[in-house]
């Protein structure tokens, strides 16, 4: 058990300066999602905690102790890969076992802890199978059951569920988190899907171009995204995030419809509004959008409804099916309190 | 499977030019099965085949010293550069540190320079080392590494993914342990392959043998012994492609064995 202290971590290749001193702390037991697209630096930030990418400058400790120039062993971490990295040519069992022979421990110690380890993730009847031999969901077990009989302070996750299918995918996230329940060890897990980090995280800490955008618990980032990347990233659908110009606890649209808002803000903004966040109202109702409906798309559970505008398209999520069809006229209005407010060159949060 | 009449040409092509390749083999064996008297029969199955000729090259010379000494410098050769070659190629392509490329280039450019050059330098070498007339110059060198599988070798270990090598090091293995223990065993296929240019080359040297070893049938490889037995028996056709078929023998079993290997290994590191 430990925490970890991410403290103003930079990260350059030669000339190229790829992070730009991120700092955030794990605490004891936490389960964090490091979120954010494609080379926004999480998993290079993940390879520095676990040692295998150098730290530029910066700190990372693990537990009370400065990590910056420990070997990756010494860390006491263990690391489940996106491809799982088992060794192809090693047995379930002796991959499993391979981390606790290295270090010499008794061969009955090594399979009584890999007995144990196979029995919490339902591995003991393919033991003594090779890798090649098991379908995806089985492999991904295989690496957290390498990682499990360590019993290491911290387990790092990169991006392990995205090589696999969609239900399996759902399967594993809750099969991960119970397993974090379980063994109550410090837990960061990268991924690119807002989903998986809002479903498992205790917090979620949000990157874009080597930069921390926000750290919270899901739905504080959900409910009050500091700025408009991590409004547009969290959630899904995603946020509209809509030109405006706000004066005195009002916002004008480019279409001309006036909305509330909570905020003080005055001039030219962003407004933003997420599409399970708007009722759907006869046309030209005040206080509401009017456009022409686009596309429809229904999952069964949800309708998600395009809306053209005289100025933008917006987009919106019914839960109760409403008969809607192409080329319907409607108004769509905000629930009340549920707006946000950017600024528009900074992106940030105006309250 | 049905044959397109383009497949049928390639086919013909093809077998052409085995039977190409095939045929001054064929008639070596046929010659070495002929008595003396019919050795100018054009006849590609003997009259009277006879083994006598295998028996004779025994007789007129130790083969069996020659065949053994060949061997265990072969064999002590090719696990030498499998050994070397394949733990430079490891650090080459694993290991990141400042120069590694052009430490890999000027390795390639060793490929260029003619064995010939070196000669002279390494006679003087192995001479002030007192091993000159054994037959250590034959196989030390081989422990030295190479461009060629050092060349061969990283290619494939570029194959195998960082991950696994990163996994074991998380798992708390050496880089020595990730060498022997994960990269070693996954290239079964280019070490196969390896080996037996390995192999190969050792057993056909016959530049070093005559060089670093006198002429003494005890101590000499087989190579020098064809030769010798060359020029004594030059005439005497039957004797001599039995004495050439004994040569490549091993090194057609050692190809056998491990072809499929060799042909995945070869496939798998881009040569030919």
């Amino acid at each position: 058990m430990a925490k970890v202290s991410i403290s103003d971590v930079t990260k350059s290749y030669g000339i190229t300066k790829v992070m730009h001193g991120v700092s955030f702390e794990v605490q004891d037991g936490e389960f964090v999602a490091l979120v954010g697209p494609s080379g926004c630096g999480k998993s290079t930030l993940l390879r520095m905690i676990a040692g295998l990418e150098d730290i530029t400058s910066g700190q990372v400790s693990i537990g009370e102790r400065v990590v910056n120039d420990v070997e990756p062993k010494e860390r006491d971490i263990a690391m489940v890969f996106q491809n799982y990295a088992l060794y192809p040519h090693m047995t379930v069992a002796e991959n499993m076992g391979f981390s606790l022979r290295l270090r010499g421990t008794p061969k009955a110690e090594v399979s009584r802890a890999v007995a144990e380890a196979a029995e919490i993730l339902g591995l003991t009847p393919y033991l003594a199978r090779h890798p090649k031999a098991l379908s995806g969901g089985q492999r991904q077990r295989v690496a957290m059951g390498r990682a499990i009989v360590r019993h290491p302070a911290v387990f790092l996750f990169d991006e392990p569920l995205s090589n696999l299918d969609a239900a399996l995918r759902v399967q594993m996230r809750a099969e991960i988190r119970n397993l974090h329940e379980r063994l109550g060890s410090t837990s960061i897990f990268v991924t690119h899907d807002q989903v998986e980090a809002m479903t498992m995280a205790d917090r979620i800490v949000v990157m874009r171009a080597g930069r921390l955008e926000q750290a919270g618990p899901p739905l504080e980032l959900y409910d009050r995204p500091a700025n408009a990347f991590v409004a547009g990233f969290i959630g899904s659908p995603a946020m509209n995030l809509l030109p405006a110009q706000a004066a005195g606890g009002h916002v004008t649209l480019a279409d001309g419809s006036v909305l509330p808002i909570t905020s003080a803000a005055e001039g030219a903004v962003q407004y933003g509004i997420r599409p399970e966040h708007l009722d759907l109202v006869p046309p030209e109702t005040p206080g509401a959008m009017t456009g022409t409906v686009g596309l429809i798309e229904s999952t069964g559970t949800a309708m998600f409804v395009a809306v053209q505008t005289q100025g933008p398209k917006v987009n919106a999520l019914f839960s109760d099916r409403p008969a809607l069809h192409r080329g319907d006229r409607v108004g769509l209005r905000p629930k009340a309190g549920h707006s946000h407010v950017f600024h528009t060159g900074t992106g940030e949060r105006l309250a | 499977m049905k044959l397109k009449p383009a497949d049928l040409l390639a086919f013909a092509v093809l077998l052409a030019g085995a039977l190409m390749m095939v045929a001054p083999f064929v008639w070596m064996i046929s010659t070495s099965l002929k008595p003396a008297a019919e050795q100018f029969d054009m006849r590609l199955i003997p009259a009277t085949p006879t083994p006598e000729n295998y028996s004779r090259i025994f007789e007129l010379m130790p083969f069996h010293l020659l065949l053994w000494n060949s061997v265990k410098i072969a064999a002590i050769s090719t696990f030498g550069q499998l050994l070397t070659c394949s733990m430079a190629a490891f650090v080459f392509a694993t290991v990141r540190f400042p120069g590694r490329n052009l430490l890999f280039v000027i390795l390639l450019i060793t490929l260029m320079i003619p064995a010939q050059i070196t000669s002279i330098p390494q006679f003087i070498i192995f001479k002030a080392l007192g091993l000159y007339g054994t037959q250590a110059p034959l196989y030390l060198p081989s422990f030295m590494g190479g461009a060629f599988g050092t060349f061969l070798m990283r290619q494939y270990f570029q194959t195998i993914p960082m991950e696994l090598a990163e996994a074991a090091r998380i798992d708390g293995a050496s880089l020595i342990r990730i060498f022997f223990t994960i990269y070693l065993p996954l290239s079964k296929p280019a070490l196969a392959a390896f080996a037996i240019f390995a192999f190969l080359f050792s057993w056909n040297d016959l530049f070093s043998a005559l060089i670093y070893l006198p002429s003494d049938l005890e101590q000499t490889t087989l190579t020098v012994g064809l030769a010798l037995f060359q020029t004594q028996y030059a005439a005497q056709w039957p004797l001599m492609m039995s004495a050439a078929l004994v040569s490549v023998a091993p090194m057609i079993l050692v190809f056998i064995l491990a072809q499929r290997h060799f042909v995945s290994g070869v496939a798998a590191s881009g040569l030919k």
